[in-house]
């Protein structure tokens, strides 16, 4: 289930980054917390673009769209 | 048949994953997860469309129809998928004004496509007539 593990890695993402956050919050360390959220942002990010890119490429060569 | 099954797990499991995700403190995340959801599951779907689509430029080999009709077509059947995936996606994440302006946009570029196909209708109809 290979196209399953982004699925499951955007998941624990959000959990670990939940919970970074309330702990970090909880020891005071708001801007820290804040920065947490901002860092899983982006490692969301680096992982679901290639995804989409991928999909569009292969469109655009199916439907002959370029 | 097992690749629709497989499809439908994976679908689940997103729908799952979301909903978990919009609770934690990244609701972002949920969107990821429906997007790349969509997106894997069309892109398992995809050959076989593409099987599909070469079979039809064969037959119209064989019928010796003009080529750039059929490209006109699949660049239209192109152009609704994927504005319509984008324009599901933005409504799931709340964003119904941004879906629609992306129909538009769809609409508008299919019609600009239609435009050389009814000139060309058109003038064999005219020739007809004459």
């Amino acid at each position: 289930m290979i196209d399953g593990e982004i699925i499951f890695f955007l998941t624990g993402l959000a959990i670990a980054v939940t919970i970074l956050h309330t702990f970090l919050k909880q020891a005071g360390r708001d801007e820290y917390a804040y920065l947490t959220l901002i860092v899983g942002l982006t490692i969301a990010l680096l992982k679901v673009i290639p995804v989409v890119q991928q999909l569009f490429t292969q469109v655009q060569s199916v439907f002959k769209l370029y | 048949m097992e690749q629709i099954m497989e499809i439908i797990i994976l679908a689940l499991t997103c729908a799952v994953a979301g909903v978990f995700i919009n609770e934690s403190k990244l609701p972002v995340l949920g969107v990821m997860v429906v997007l790349a959801g969509g997106a894997i599951i069309f892109l398992k779907v995809l050959p076989q469309l593409a099987e599909v689509i070469r079979i039809f430029t064969q037959l119209a080999d064989y019928a010796a129809l003009n080529q750039s009709y059929l490209f006109t077509v699949f660049k239209v059947l192109g152009i609704a998928y994927v504005s319509e995936f984008a324009a599901q996606i933005c409504r799931d994440a709340g964003q119904g004004a941004l879906g629609t302006k992306i129909e538009m946009a769809a609409k508008i570029s299919v019609m600009v496509l239609a435009v050389p196909i009814m000139m060309s209708v058109l003038e064999s109809i005219i020739q007809i007539l004459n």
